[in-house]
């Protein structure tokens, strides 16, 4: 497979206003990602809209992961390193977030976003797209 | 295959005419680098006057988005590389690589900062990105 981009997701609202406050929601977006055919990857994250409250984050992830057919219901998942692209509320749309996916970027990725809450209540969404560009 | 690209053909920058302000003109919008990891950005540097003030090329890492087609999703920083005018002399190549990760898409602009006490600021200058495989 040579060098190409890929669509991960189109433009979509993720909102995470019913977490309270220091509480952590993750959502899992692709189980596994065959990159096995790249050396390195870019995860370009579009900031469309963005309205946050003070100390809240949402997090693009992507994660080295490893499915088996010897035991297909756990998603095997390494505790680092996780390539992530964050938005905060200090960051203004129009935005291009981004993570590097280097020579750890292993066979298989997962794709989830993760939203954090601060302390302050209010609005707490993010309209995103993504792409992954990989390079052979 | 390694390629050679000339995004910018001779012409004149001349802001002269701003005094203490910025701004940015942008040659090519979205570059599409996908098939490339490394490069090298070369600017020709054919004529050059400036008394204060700065002229940058830079090349920014962009993504274009079929779901919002007019907006241009730019990394402002950190560049991917930046040629800095100020200081050369007509003859000069000024040569930068590209900073890894350069992703999908590249946009290249003319930058410029024209100092409080305004004066002469410009340039004529072509450019080109050579653009390869590997690093």
């Amino acid at each position: 497979m040579a060098s190409r981009l890929v669509q991960l997701f189109s433009l979509r609202r993720f909102d995470f206003a019913p977490l309270t406050a220091g509480t952590t929601m993750e959502i899992e977006l692709v189980r596994c990602l065959r990159v096995l055919d790249w050396v390195e990857a870019t995860l370009e994250v579009r900031v469309h809209a963005v309205s946050m409250t003070s100390g809240g984050s949402i997090h693009v992830r992507l994660t080295p992961t490893s499915l088996t057919p010897e035991d297909p219901s756990v998603g095997f998942r390494a505790a680092s390193p996780t390539f992530s692209a964050s938005i905060t509320s200090s960051t203004t749309a129009p935005a291009l977030v981004v993570a590097t996916v280097g020579s750890a970027i292993g066979g298989y990725l997962r794709l989830s976003v993760l939203g954090t809450r601060g302390s302050g209540a209010g609005s707490y969404q993010a309209d995103l797209s993504a792409v992954l560009v990989g390079k052979r | 295959m390694p390629i050679f690209i000339p995004f910018l053909s001779r012409r004149v920058y001349d802001f002269s005419s701003m005094v203490g302000t910025a701004t940015e003109v942008v040659v090519v919008r979205a570059l599409d680098v996908v098939d490339w990891r490394a490069g090298q950005l070369v600017v020709r540097v054919h004529a050059v006057t400036i008394t204060a003030g700065t002229i940058n090329v830079a090349v920014l890492m962009t993504s274009p988005s079929v779901d919002a087609p007019q907006t241009d999703f730019v990394r402002v920083s950190p560049d991917v590389a930046s040629a800095a005018i100020a200081g050369s002399v007509p003859g000069d190549l000024v040569v930068e690589a590209l900073r890894a990760p350069i992703g999908g898409h590249l946009r290249l602009v003319v930058q410029a900062v024209a100092s409080g006490g305004g004066g002469t600021l410009r340039a004529t200058l072509s450019a080109a990105l050579y653009m390869r495989e590997r690093p």
